[in-house]
């Protein structure tokens, strides 16, 4: 029974696995015509505990501490348990860090993010979290910057707040440092969906 | 004689360890820090019967986040639990047909077990009783809830209480006594002081 359920954990985190993240960008040459960088972040407050993430089983370390941001280039509101088609297109941010992906030259919605908070120890169980955000991306842009995510949480993971916040001077200043003055960083901080 | 005083250094830590390690991890069922969080399910509609229930402490954050308590006709208890935040986190059994089944409280959000605990003393999570929410197949188990239910009272269980014997439920360093009897604690003073108050 215990290998069925490791198996079970497995197979989910498989088929976030095969839905596959943006990929982060190490350079700009990377970057093909019709794509920009996106930078932003996403923080939890308070943050996770030692505790809070039960991770087990081959692969599932690479969930730990990071939240699953859904994309879509439209925008659409969750109705139900995410399934695989949901993270076709996402996000793994590292809580705390600035995630630099790529993306194509065109706005996109985040529908909602996820963590999981136990993978092997029988079923999967995971926090969501609400989006209904949306990118501001233009076409002759090349890299972006949408913003920290900020959920506010309580004890029971309950989503208290969401705020916006603009951390911009100091993520320039890195991106600079990182890329270069070849593509200024555009602040489009991310905005309720409508 | 350095070698004898390495030996006779060596010999004191054997001696030492055990002592300074079982005060450090033997919590004392009469500890007055110590709460008494206890409860009742009825699994009479679940695919198994459950022998174990785990609290999860939320906030207040230590290292055993876990507590876990026996299950006995639906009776479960545990003695040692410290200040914070805590709810169920799962029931766990095993049936004939059905084998090992875990029944699982989703972590994100308040059930309703949620209690808070700010001052020692006992307290009641309430008495449930299970109920299928939606079945699962043959690789799936299937989703529950579980319902507030009118009896058996506070007052019922407490009396179950003090006349229980069982396998003491403890956190994962805990290497006390295996069994307690309620009746021969500290608790039993408290437990009929809450009965006379019910009653």
């Amino acid at each position: 029974m215990r290998r069925f359920w490791i198996l079970l954990a497995l197979g989910t985190s498989c088929v976030v696995a095969l839905a596959g993240p943006r990929k982060p960008i190490r350079s700009l040459d990377e970057l093909t015509a019709n794509e920009t960088i996106v930078v932003g972040r996403v923080e939890l407050v308070p943050p996770l505990r030692e505790h809070d993430q039960r991770l087990r089983g081959p692969m599932s370390g690479r969930f730990a501490d990071k939240m699953l941001l859904m994309v879509d280039a439209e925008r659409r509101e969750l109705t139900q348990e995410p399934g695989r088609g949901d993270f076709k297109d996402r996000i793994d941010a590292h809580f705390g860090e600035e995630f630099v992906v790529r993306s194509a030259n065109e706005p996109f919605f985040i529908t909602a993010g996820m963590v999981y908070l136990s993978l092997g120890h029988g079923l999967p169980d995971q926090a969501y979290f609400p989006g209904g955000l949306r990118a501001d991306i233009k076409p002759d842009d090349r890299a972006v910057y949408i913003g920290t995510i900020r959920y506010h949480r309580n004890e029971f993971f309950e989503i208290t707040r969401t705020e916006i916040v603009d951390e911009y001077q100091r993520v320039n200043v890195e991106f600079k440092d990182r890329f270069g003055d070849t593509y200024p960083l555009r602040k489009a901080l991310l905005t309720p969906a409508r | 004689m350095k070698t004898a005083a390495c030996f006779a250094i060596t010999l004191l830590l054997l001696v030492a360890s055990p002592v300074l390690t079982s005060e450090k991890a033997q919590p004392n069922v009469d500890n007055p820090s110590n709460s008494l969080v206890f409860g009742y399910i009825d699994m009479s509609d679940a695919p198994t019967k459950v022998d174990g229930a785990w609290l999860q402490q939320v906030s207040a954050p230590t290292d055993a986040s876990y507590w876990s308590m026996g299950v006995e006709n639906g009776l479960f208890y545990n003695p040692f639990i410290q200040p914070g935040t805590y709810q169920l986190s799962k029931f766990s059994g095993t049936g004939v047909m059905a084998g090992p089944h875990e029944y699982q409280f989703p972590r994100q959000g308040r059930n309703e077990t949620a209690v808070t605990i700010d001052r020692p003393g006992l307290y009641f999570l309430g008495s449930f009783k299970y109920v299928t929410a939606q079945k699962g197949g043959m690789f799936k188990q299937g989703k529950f809830s579980i319902q507030p239910t009118a009896e058996p009272t506070e007052a019922e269980l407490l009396r179950r209480m003090l006349q229980d014997e069982r396998k003491v439920a403890k956190s994962k360093e805990y290497n006390g006594p295996k069994k307690i009897k309620m009746s021969e604690t500290s608790w039993a003073d408290r437990i009929r002081a809450r009965l006379d108050e019910l009653e």
